[in-house]
């Protein structure tokens, strides 16, 4: 047991170190973090630099009006501070300590083109005073005016139950993110096992390996390395967009995101052991480097449908196909972030789910190790039944 | 001492060992030696743990080896490999560790290893840098870099030049002085006989002939002797005639192999030396033993 452990800790320091000094590995990684702060800085910065409220300034009653109904819209942020006259508010505009001035109840003085927003409300804002004192100015009574000038009201029907699910709310846009985050993780560290396993096989290590240690134990050691490798990057890379949009403007999750944050994490572990072992599976029946991409063509296959599976069952996530599919190994880590979002995937369920997984990881461990033993001495192609057959003894 | 017994291993309808059994003892330089697919490299993959056999065990100081894992042994496969773009120094440090030594030790021996093969100062360079004759003695230092209690090398002269020939006879015999007993391959019975303290020769999975290599020569009839004429014709010597003679044979115009009976004495070859003289000159006479190469091809084809 102790020489298994070290052998396998043994393995698993030699993958992360190896493939984390890779020159492949740090140039992505580079290349990621800096789109990822691009991706986050440069709509900032090209925003114009200060994010913080649009500071108005308003010259006459009429303005302030104008105003106060402006700061009532959500549609933008308004600090509103009193100028005396127009001169007065030049200078400020001059100064920069305003950024727009509304002088009475027509002029917006401003030195720069102020954003769009700010224009759109201002202008609504400037109507709908002018028409509330123009209705007062004809009798109308106030509560009268407020009906006429009321927004228009959406209502929703013919969806019982809330079954059917607006997808673009930001609670799905997270659920969606997740689980495509989750599939491209899973299909990049199933690669590097891949590519590891056949590496080996192509340079005849692995039979030098093979004299020292047991071939569980070196598959067991590569995908534990490369999976601690894989989760330092999914660190550096959330770490990365929250730190860069939390330094900046501070993002709010949407409701139930913890949730959803929370199953894609107690899915990550189980999620990269079952695609790991199934690409090393596969990688395990081929000796060259040439012939991986057609022996992963099967785990790619099973992620890529499984992601197709999480687009519909969302369609209709009540559906008995999103029930079973909930459940099934390979599947469930792609499919349960929207499940979760739609609200039919709890805990129990997830739970159950993750049992299952851990149960087949039971199963496929042997199964892999002894296709992997059969196989790692071949120098040809061979198939998984004679792998299985010549691997009879697996261990 | 490491016992093969009774190895048998199929693949599908091929039988690559045929209850292959013998022994190589403490101290032992063993040669392993049989025609290409004769089973060489099966039956060194079992005793490393690398194949299975189906039936038969293997022992080493009497205990039965168990699957896989020969923490204790070295191991030179036929298909060399290393990691390609691993720096020396660093994957012998490593496979040293896989073999249960601390770092330190392991990085001692491979500066160790690597001075002694002449590529100090070569360790930081990735493997695929060096020169194959430099790989291969990456590959030797890999097989020796935790002081193994036995050594298993498949084919390790192949692809050297003479000197690096030397050096790596030079570290096996070394090896087996110190008590480790060595079993390796070759195509290269010259090299065999010279360097081998036994011998196993197997073919199609089984053994032909084992043993010392002095006993292999001699093979099991009485003593041979040679006999080369000047100025006779061939049909004037026929010593068969001679009482205590076994056998006679011609291998070249002018030169006689006369197998005499195991307990033929001194009188014998005395009457053989006086009818040879009577019959022309003399040029040779003196027992003859066949060459490691020559019994091989006798008891392959035979």
């Amino acid at each position: 047991m102790r020489t298994m452990l070290r052998h396998v800790g043994l393995v698993a320091a030699r993958e992360f170190t190896e493939r984390g000094r890779s020159r492949a590995f740090l140039i992505s990684n580079a290349f990621i973090l800096v789109v990822i702060v691009a991706a986050v800085l440069v709509p900032v910065l090209l925003g114009g630099g200060d994010d913080g409220p649009h500071r108005l300034g308003v010259v006459g009653d009429a303005a302030a009006d104008t105003a106060a109904a402006a700061v009532a819209d959500p549609g933008v942020a308004l600090t509103v501070v009193t100028v005396a006259d127009r001169d007065a508010a030049e200078a400020a505009l001059a100064a920069g300590t305003l950024d727009s001035v509304l002088v009475d109840s027509g002029v917006l003085l401003v030195a720069d083109a102020p954003p769009t927003e700010v224009r759109t409300v201002l202008s609504r804002a400037a109507t709908s005073t002018a028409l509330r004192r123009l209705l007062a100015d004809a009798g109308v009574p106030p509560a009268d005016a407020a009906g006429v000038l009321a927004p228009l009201r959406v209502e929703t029907v013919g969806q019982p139950d809330g079954a059917g699910v607006d997808l673009a709310t930001p609670t799905f846009v997270l659920a969606f993110v997740a689980a495509f985050l989750l599939y491209g993780l899973l299909a990049l560290l199933g690669q590097w096992v891949a590519q590891g396993i056949v590496e080996e096989k192509q340079s005849r290590i692995v039979e030098v390996l093979l004299s020292a240690l047991r071939p569980g134990e070196l598959l067991v050691g590569k995908v534990l390395g490369l999976g601690a490798l894989g989760l330092l990057q999914l660190g550096l890379i959330a770490g990365a967009a929250l730190g860069a949009s939390g330094a900046l403007s501070g993002v709010d999750l949407p409701a139930g995101g913890g949730r959803i944050i929370a199953v894609v994490l107690a899915w990550f572990l189980p999620g990269y052991l079952l695609y790991a072992l199934l690409f090393a599976l596969t990688a395990a029946t081929v000796s060259r480097v040439e012939d991986l991409s057609s022996a992963s063509l099967l785990p790619i296959a099973v992620l890529v449908g499984s992601l197709l599976l999480a687009q519909t069952t969302l369609g209709d996530p009540t559906s008995t196909l999103a029930t079973v599919v909930a459940y099934v190994p390979f599947v469930a880590p792609i499919v349960q972030p929207g499940l979760v979002a739609a609200g039919v995937v709890g805990w129990p369920q997830t739970l159950a789910s993750l049992a299952i997984a851990v149960a087949t990881l039971a199963l496929l461990v042997p199964l892999t190790a002894r296709v992997y033993r059969g196989g790692v001495l071949r120098t040809a192609k061979v198939s998984v039944r004679e792998a299985l057959r010549s691997g009879r003894a697996a261990r | 001492m490491l016992e093969l017994d009774g190895l048998t291993r199929r693949y599908g309808t091929l039988t690559a060992l045929d209850g292959l059994t013998f022994t190589v003892r403490p101290g032992q330089l063993f040669g392993f030696v049989g025609s290409n697919g004769a089973g060489k490299t099966t039956a060194m993959r079992i005793v490393m743990g690398i194949d299975d056999a189906d039936a038969g065990e293997v022992r080493f100081a009497g205990a039965t080896l168990g699957p896989g894992r020969r923490e204790r042994f070295g191991y030179m496969p036929e298909e060399r490999g290393l990691y390609p773009k691993v720096p020396a120094r660093r994957q012998l440090t490593y496979l040293g560790r896989l073999h249960g030594m601390s770092r330190a030790a392991a990085a001692a021996a491979a500066d160790e290893l690597l001075e002694r093969l002449g590529l100090a100062g070569r360790g930081g360079d990735p493997v695929e840098k060096l020169s194959l004759g430099n790989q291969q003695r990456v590959q030797l230092a890999a097989a020796l870099i935790h002081a193994p209690d036995l050594l298993v090398l498949d084919e390790p002269f192949s692809g050297l030049d003479p000197i690096g020939v030397d050096a790596l006879a030079g570290i096996l015999t070394e090896r087996a002085a110190a008590g480790t007993p060595v079993l390796f391959s070759s195509h290269q019975l010259d090299l065999v006989e010279r360097l081998c303290d036994a011998v196993a020769i197997i073919d199609a999975g089984r053994l032909v002939a084992d043993g010392s290599v002095d006993v292999l020569r001699t093979g099991a009839g009485g003593p041979v002797v040679r006999i080369e004429l000047g100025d006779v014709a061939p049909a004037a010597f026929d010593p068969a005639a001679l009482a205590g003679v076994v056998a006679v044979t011609v291998p070249a115009p002018g030169v006689w192999h006369v197998e005499l009976a195991a307990d033929a004495g001194t009188a014998v070859e005395d009457a053989l030396l006086d009818l040879a003289r009577s019959r022309g000159h003399v040029h040779h006479y003196g027992r003859w033993r066949p060459t490691l190469t020559e019994r091989y091809r006798e008891v392959v084809a035979g």
